[in-house]
């Protein structure tokens, strides 16, 4: 009965009503599309962080995580065991050398990570050999040795599919080295800094150079789903004493800290605005009551009580609130969704944003949860600002009220 | 006119509740607005400056060639003439011939790519400060072939003060540069990039090391007066030989960046609209309400003989005075609290400060002043109200006065 007068109410006055709504719609909207890009961006960064850097869980010896020394390397027969005890729950795994280098061509030299990999087994752990742009993924059909490496670094380099540069670095006893490889793939991620770093040979080619003994390697990544991965991690930690296991949120502190440093700037905004409806909220609601002051007094007079003529206020507030977000809710899905599979292309800042790793087109994306917060913020805000209204109503006496 | 006004202002205050509570959003939409801008404005300003002073200068004076490919083959022969041109320039604060080369540097078994920073030691402290954030050692003098290097650097290449290092790179016209270097100094840097990856030597070590002998990769220069940037380019272009040279501004070598701001506030901006629209609803209803309450009023006036125009001005007087009172009191309470935290920047700690380090930046927040983004607050207010009350105003207009006093309406 209550609901259905607080219903009514709020039709009486149609466009003082639309106007409440659409200021609720319109900045819930704003804020929450603003959030989804937001949200967009670090979520790439994290998937292709994940995907093609540095995987769900990495295992490396105890040493080399303190200092990345070459001569810290563990022999694959250690971990095999482990492994297979958690092989269903593995997706893939992949094990690695690992050393820094110079890459020199005729034209010029840059430092670079150099990844010595087995080609089956890195391709199901990382999707660099989906992001090839221009030749193969070893096709080992060559006698040189090959090397696979990003744009940005050809780039830099001068250099062209097909070119040969000389590598060196230093090996197991500290004499500097120098590999002439040939490039037979040239990658290209959604993060131009990743690929001027990472380069990739075959592990087979790298281990003797370094004379790391066959077999040993310095990292295992491993592709593990999301809800097997504490099991996992719990699992493997306890099997090798002596290894360090990292989760990747561990390798990369920073990763974590994005996510929730967006969901906090995300909540502050939505707080700024709803704080700013109030205001609308309060002045409206109290006009409202000004105007029903004849009527709220009669039906008081009538012998409607205090209570229930407090809770149609506060309805007819929170119903403003609900329509409101319904409606912003509803919009922000609609676009979220269509330019989520779209995507915003972002031209004129492509080259800073793929320095930041996000690729030059933006994905907008936002969890569930945030449009059932949201309106749970908005209905409280609607209660908040209902107060006032509430406690006018009462303050009135309704004797003098209905006189005049 | 006058008349108008008094008008207005009364009226304004027959309803002090509303109005406080108008002014109250306006008050609070500025406050928040005028305090964001500052603060993004201000590491924007912060993340440029840093870059001009300590990374790339206002000018830079390279070879043709180096921007593209930086690599030594594409240095400069730094010429007498070239010298007497910058020594003589009365507008330069800081004139910074470098020579920079990424190497192989290595210490036992422990390998790190680097790049080595040929400076001139007195010319990098005017710069990037480098002397204050020694925290072993000594600083690089004129003299001697001693490096500085970056604590994280030392500390996984396991390098102590005296200590040496083995570099290994490319010198000049693809001859092969080694060397083995004494560590003279570790630094302290903020930005990790540089902490993990950079050597500074003294110019001659660096000339001595790639072979470079006369030559520069690139000369920076700082400007004393930014004002004078486009004078000064254009002199050092009609100075220079230009298929020999290259006189580049910080803007285009500074892009990436520019871009990474330029989206930032792109956003910083959206929101800010955001804020504003939600308010500028608040004060179309506020007008909608002073209007349709006084439609009675407004229509026995009409009936006596004052023009709706009138009206309308006495409504639109209103408004702005609402809009114009809540900016003045919205930018008289945040210009303190911005004018202190520009005094004060504030210092970033714990996980977030690990986070600035990542983006290589320096773990402060500055607030920036910025008069310009202050009275676009006051503007924005002011178009806003006018805005809001276009659609109430113009109901004034179409009111069938008759029928409101009689009471059908």
């Amino acid at each position: 009965m209550i609901g259905r007068l607080a219903w009514r109410n709020v039709w009486r006055n149609r466009l003082r009503s639309l106007v409440v709504v659409l200021a609720i719609a319109s900045g819930l909207f704003g804020t929450l599309f603003v959030a989804a890009i937001s949200r967009g961006m670090i979520i790439r960064i994290v998937q292709s962080t994940i995907d093609n850097d540095i995987s769900d869980l990495q295992i490396h010896s105890d040493k080399y995580v303190i200092s990345e020394e070459l001569i810290d390397v563990f022999p694959q027969s250690q971990l095999q065991a482990a492994i297979d005890k958690n092989a269903v729950l593995i997706d893939a795994y992949s094990f690695r050398v690992k050393v820094e280098a110079m890459a020199t061509s005729a034209n010029g030299s840059h430092q670079v990570t150099l990844l010595g990999i087995d080609k089956d087994a890195e391709s199901r752990v990382t999707g660099i050999h989906d992001l090839v742009v221009e030749g193969t993924y070893f096709d080992t059909k060559t006698k040189l040795k090959e090397i696979c490496v990003g744009r940005k670094l050809v780039e830099e380099l001068e250099v062209r599919l097909g070119s040969k540069i000389v590598l060196s670095f230093a090996d197991v006893e500290g004499d500097i080295m120098y590999e002439s490889f040939k490039i037979t793939g040239i990658y290209k991620s959604s993060n131009s800094e990743f690929d001027k770093i990472n380069t990739y040979v075959l592990s087979d080619d790298l281990i003797p150079i370094l004379k790391t003994g066959e077999s040993n390697y310095h990292e295992a990544a491993f592709r593990i789903s999301e809800s097997a991965l504490d099991q996992v991690y719990s699992s493997l930690h306890e099997e090798l004493p002596g290894y360090e296991v990292m989760r990747w949120f561990e390798i990369n502190k920073t990763l974590r800290a994005m996510s929730s440093m967006m969901d906090l700037f995300t909540f502050v905004m939505v707080l700024i605005v709803l704080i700013a409806l109030i205001f609308g909220v309060i002045n409206t609601m109290l006009m409202v009551v000004m105007e029903r002051r004849k009527e709220l007094g009669m039906l008081r007079a009538l012998g409607m009580n205090n209570f229930s003529i407090g809770r149609m206020i506060v309805l007819e507030t929170v119903l403003l609130g609900i329509i409101g977000s319904i409606v912003g809710n509803v919009l922000t899905y609609i676009s979220v969704s269509w330019f989520g599979d779209r995507g915003i292309k972002y031209a004129s800042a492509a080259e800073g944003l793929e320095q930041m790793g996000m690729g030059d087109t933006l994905y907008p994306e936002l969890g569930a949860y945030t449009y059932i917060a949201i309106t749970l913020l908005v209905l409280v805000t609607a209660l908040i600002a209902s107060i006032f209204p509430v406690r006018r109503v009462f303050r009135q006496n309704i004797a003098e009220t209905l006189r005049n | 006119m006058k008349q108008t006004l008094i008008f207005a202002w009364r009226n304004l205050w027959r309803n002090k509740r509303r109005t406080l509570i108008t002014i109250s959003s306006i008050v609070f939409a500025v406050i928040i607005a005028s305090f964001m801008r500052g603060m993004q404005l201000g590491s924007y300003d912060k993340m440029l400056n840093d870059a001009i002073k300590s990374t790339t200068g206002h000018l830079s004076i390279m070879d043709k060639d180096f921007w593209e490919s930086k690599t030594l083959i594409n240095s400069l022969e730094y010429t007498v003439e070239l010298d007497s041109l910058i020594a003589s320039d009365p507008s330069l604060s800081i004139r910074a011939p470098q020579i920079s080369s990424g190497c192989l540097a290595s210490s036992g078994r422990n390998t790190r790519g680097v790049l080595i920073m040929g400076v001139d030691p007195e010319v990098e402290d005017q710069r990037s400060g480098l002397k204050g954030k020694i925290v072993e050692g000594a600083y690089l003098s004129e003299e001697g072939s001693g490096v500085v290097i970056g604590g994280m650097l030392a500390k996984y290449l396991h390098l102590k003060v005296g200590d040496s290092l083995v570099v290994l790179g490319q010198g000049y016209m693809g001859m092969t540069a080694a060397a083995e270097l004494e560590v003279t100094g570790i630094f302290d840097h903020p930005m990790s990039m540089i902490d993990k990856r950079f050597i500074y030597v003294n110019l001659n070590t660096a000339r001595d090391l790639f072979f470079m002998e006369g030559r520069l990769t690139s000369v920076d220069l700082v400007l004393k007066d930014y004002n004078d940037l486009d004078v000064t380019m254009d002199k050092y272009i009609s100075a220079l030989d230009t298929t020999v040279y290259d006189v580049r501004s910080w803007k285009s070598m500074n892009k990436v960046l520019l871009q990474q701001i330029e989206s930032d506030n792109f956003f910083g901006i959206i929101i800010i609209g955001i804020l504003y629209l939600v308010i500028g609803f608040g004060i179309f209803g506020t007008v909608l309400m002073m209007v349709m309450e006084r439609k009675r009023e407004f229509s026995v006036m009409m009936a006596l003989g004052l023009r709706p125009g009138r009206l309308v001005r006495i409504v639109l007087a209103e408004t702005i005075m609402m809009g114009m009172i809540g900016a003045l009191i919205g930018l008289a309470l945040s210009f303190p609290v911005i004018y202190y935290f520009h005094l004060n920047p504030i210092p970033i700690t714990g996980e977030n400060a690990e986070f600035y380090r990542e983006f290589n930046l320096e773990p402060i927040l500055e607030v920036a002043i910025k008069p310009v983004s202050l009275f676009w607050q006051f503007l924005i207010v002011l178009i806003l109200s006018i805005v809001a009350a276009i659609g109430p105003v113009n109901s004034i207009s179409k009111f069938n006065f008759v029928s409101i006093i009689r009471g059908r309406e």
